[in-house]
């Protein structure tokens, strides 16, 4: 996958600088402007460096691993380097690699979320995925997806929901869903029957969390949710869950 | 003489908190003034953006291998599973694989009698885990070296078997050797750890599962 031939002309246009290159083989160059930069044998601290390339050398910029970047030097050696020595080379014109070069969408402004969570619906284990996506910056619509596998039952709950989190520039910050979705519940088979008494019915649910952006593209959240399943008996069926969320922005 | 004391120190406290606002103020006008150029020459500089890397935090991969299903014999296991890796340590990985349960004990010698169906036997999971790696490198001979990692897993999921759901738990270990840029053979072994009644009492099962692998990152 070694790709050398790339390159880069880099041509001055009244001030702006305009990057043009071979349609496929284009590549990302930076050049060295620290006294050197290390580079590791693998992507992560404890692969030993192996390499150094001095400064005014430039080197392409193949891969990024999490935090780690794929670089080939001039001379064909290609080696890893941690993202915060990266954001120091130029990129262009005074430009350093770390300024100019997006690699993560702001908390505040990400487009989706795609998340998992655990913990408890009622007293029993419950699991549950969703994904979101966040048209405004305080507003999201979302689908989930929960089951909660008790001792004497199984419950399935499919929903959909709006969510409103208000102060986004809050650290942990607060955020209120309400939702609509069915409940199916299916007896377990050795205690009760054949299983052919599942049941089906309509359910509404309001939720409060609190939401917590980690770190890079990360986010934890605590949720309390109560869901009212429309039963076709007089009562109506209150259930409550709360759930340990992790998930991923993009 | 209190009051001018503290009118004096009001006047000084409102003087030190303005002035440099007004300093940065000004000096903000001038730069401004300064960088603005004579003729707008109208070209959008364009922005470096990271589609010019690769970016490689997903791995996918499929496996397959043995299950040993608590009293139901050891079975074939085939699955496939989806990670990500947050950073060089940890990563998230959600699993799926199937299996079909074998004959218990009981079921061989006494003759005819049945504890599951056909369809009974059939199991399949999924789970949610977070991972550790141990990153390190595997020497193959002298001159050819791999990197590769020895990764710890938790993680929660579902067991559908004889005809339930069952909450599962799975602690597992997985050794990976990364080939090339993008391609990975890994080895696991992980206890699947549910609670069943089938055999009458309830009890709580391991399920040892080891497999092989072959990934991709993307």
């Amino acid at each position: 996958m070694s790709v050398i031939v790339a390159m880069y002309c880099v041509s001055c246009n009244i001030g702006a600088e305009e990057v043009t290159a071979d349609s496929d083989t284009e590549q990302l160059r930076v050049t060295v402007t620290q006294p050197f930069i290390e580079l590791h044998s693998g992507p992560a601290n404890g692969y030993p460096v192996f390499h150094v390339v001095e400064h005014g050398q430039m080197v392409a910029v193949l891969i990024r691993r999490t935090s780690w970047y794929k670089v080939l030097t001039d001379t064909g050696i290609a080696g890893w380097v941690a993202a915060h020595s990266l954001a120091d080379t130029n990129v262009s014109n005074g430009k350093s690699f770390g300024e100019e070069v997006v690699t993560l969408t702001p908390f505040n402004e990400r487009d989706f979320e795609v998340g998992v969570s655990a913990g408890f619906l009622e007293g029993s284990s419950a699991l549950g995925a969703h994904i979101s996506w966040q048209f405004t910056e305080t507003l999201s619509a979302s689908i989930h997806y929960d089951q909660a596998l008790g001792d004497v039952s199984e419950n399935r709950v499919a929903s959909i929901a709006i969510s409103h989190q208000p102060f986004t520039q809050w650290s942990y910050s607060p955020y209120f869903a309400l939702g609509a979705g069915i409940i199916d519940t299916k007896p377990r088979t050795p205690l009760i029957g054949s299983g052919d008494e599942n049941r089906r019915s309509d359910a509404l649910m309001f939720s409060v969390g609190i939401k917590k952006h980690l770190t890079r593209n990360f986010i934890l959240a605590i949720e309390y949710k109560n869901i009212s399943a429309l039963t076709n008996r007089d009562e109506t069926e209150e259930l409550e869950q709360w759930t340990l969320g992790f998930s991923v922005y993009f | 003489m209190d009051t001018r004391f503290f009118s004096l120190f009001l006047a000084t406290l409102s003087l030190t908190l303005i002035l440099p606002a007004t300093a940065i103020a000004n000096d903000n006008t001038a730069q401004i003034t300064a960088n603005e150029p004579v003729v707008d020459p109208k070209i959008a500089r364009r922005m470096v953006d990271e589609s010019l890397i690769d970016v490689d935090d997903f791995e996918f991969g499929v496996f397959a291998g043995i299950i040993n299903i608590e009293d139901f014999g050891s079975n074939s296991l085939q699955g496939a599973s989806l990670s990500y890796h947050i950073n060089e340590n940890f990563f998230s990985k959600i699993s799926y694989g199937q299996a079909t349960a074998g004959q218990t004990s009981f079921e061989r010698l006494s003759g005819g009698s049945q504890l599951l169906t056909p369809e009974q036997r059939e199991l399949s999971y999924y789970d949610v885990s977070m991972g550790y790696n141990l990153n390190g490198e595997t020497f193959i001979s002298k001159s050819t070296v791999f990197n590769s990692s020895t990764y710890l897993m938790l993680g929660v999921g579902s067991t559908k078997f004889a005809g339930d759901n069952r909450f599962t738990v799975n602690v597992g270990a997985g050794y990976r050797i990364i080939l090339s840029d993008y391609f990975i053979v890994h080895l696991d072994m992980s206890d699947h750890i549910f609670d069943n009644e089938i055999l009458g009492s309830e009890n709580t099962t391991h399920n040892l599962s080891f497999t092989a692998g072959l990934s991709l990152f993307f």
